[in-house]
């Protein structure tokens, strides 16, 4: 029961930030790049090929398509069509499950400023005494918690906000300690 | 004056500021240094900038520092030795101003140490990677007030910034050497002939 991958997408719907964080040596997955039918590489030191493979392009393509159901979320304007009337904050802010893909779920989280935070999570197997609404309050907590990262990282004067990544080694850390603690809650 | 009583005064000073956002402070700050980095080329004069900046903070503050002090009734007698300015600076001057007290450490009878532990200007700042960032000085504002203030009551210092947490040491660390001790003068124009 593990967080796969989460993705950070601003309000044109550029990515902000996409990390996968299971291991692609556990899975059997074909390596991607001899679907494509280039050489894999071995050794991933080079920039270029470490940042590809911080995010697989099978994710990339789930989370990318997970963003449509945003879209027929938020209804006409001010698009925010989900919400409970009266709901205010983080409540008014989570989404909840976008779309089940394959074995796993994809929830969602928009901030009032239209930054959408989303989170592919593995799917329940069948024999584990856990229910889906545990898991939803736990993956409403890492959202809540990674906004608030968000928030630190925006009010740094030295990062770049607009239509650019995120770049900051202290964001990357403490996401994956969220994750970490995510992990471990389930 | 103890050390106790310097501390003691320094948070009962506190209390009497009027108190300002921490958040809106560190973020205004933050504007002014990236400013300063889009408009200077070289680090060293963005330093020297900030360093300029916090000398004409300085100046004023001691006035402040000295008239808050006596209003409530507190007695800052004339400092003895060097080490009883240090502890003065660290524990009534910062306290009173940034909220946060520092540590002195002697380095010998004419320098000593900071060392603040949560510097209020430099809050969710992070350097970017760039190995340009490597020698910028984020928190030199302090080492001007230090200069500008001590200058006041004659005391000619140099300070410089040794550590910085934001470069990733442990623990920020101001260094101040007495220069000179000024003697006070009405100006040349004065002199007897």
């Amino acid at each position: 029961m593990a967080l796969i991958s989460f993705a950070i997408v601003g309000k044109n719907n550029e990515p902000l930030f996409m990390k996968e964080f299971r291991d692609e040596s556990a899975t059997d997955a074909i390596p991607e790049a001899e679907l494509f039918g280039l050489t894999v590489s071995t050794g991933n030191t080079d920039g270029f090929s470490k940042r590809a493979k911080e995010c697989s392009l099978r994710q990339q393509f789930i989370l990318h398509s997970a963003l449509d159901r945003f879209e027929e979320l938020a209804g006409p304007p001010p698009g925010f069509g989900w919400r409970e009337p009266g709901s205010t904050g983080t409540d008014a802010m989570w989404v909840g499950l976008l779309c089940p893909v394959e074995e796993m779920r994809v929830y969602g989280y928009m901030s009032t400023t239209k930054v959408k935070f989303l989170a592919v999570v593995e799917d329940l197997m069948p024999s584990q005494l856990i229910q889906h609404n545990v898991v939803d309050k736990e993956v409403k907590k890492l959202m809540i918690m990674i906004h608030q990262l968000y928030i630190e990282y925006t009010l740094n004067p030295f990062s770049k906000i607009g239509d650019v990544k995120i770049s900051s080694p202290k964001f990357d850390e403490s996401v994956l300690e969220c994750v970490s603690q995510f992990n471990k809650a389930l | 004056m103890s050390k106790s009583t310097a501390a003691a005064n320094g948070h009962s000073l506190w209390q009497k500021m009027p108190k300002a956002n921490a958040e809106l402070f560190a973020l205004t700050y933050g504007t002014l240094v990236t400013e300063l980095v889009r408009d200077y080329e070289s680090t060293e004069d963005i330093n020297e900038q900030l360093e300029k900046m916090g000398y004409s903070i300085g100046v004023r503050c001691v006035d402040e520092f000295l008239a808050k002090a006596d209003q409530a009734g507190m007695v800052i007698p004339p400092c003895r030795a060097f080490a009883e300015t240090a502890e003065v600076l660290a524990k009534t001057g910062f306290r009173m101003f940034l909220g946060v007290s520092a540590e002195v450490q002697m380095i010998s009878d004419s320098s000593f140490s900071l060392l603040i532990y949560e510097n209020p200007l430099s809050l969710f700042v992070e350097l970017p990677s760039d190995p340009k960032w490597k020698d910028i000085k984020y928190s030199n504002l302090y080492c001007g007030i230090l200069r500008g203030s001590l200058e006041q009551v004659n005391l000619r210092v140099e300070c410089t910034m040794v550590k910085d947490v934001l470069q990733g040491d442990d623990v920020n660390e101001i260094r101040v050497d007495l220069k000179e001790v000024l003697v006070d003068g009405a100006g040349e124009e004065y002199d007897e002939e």
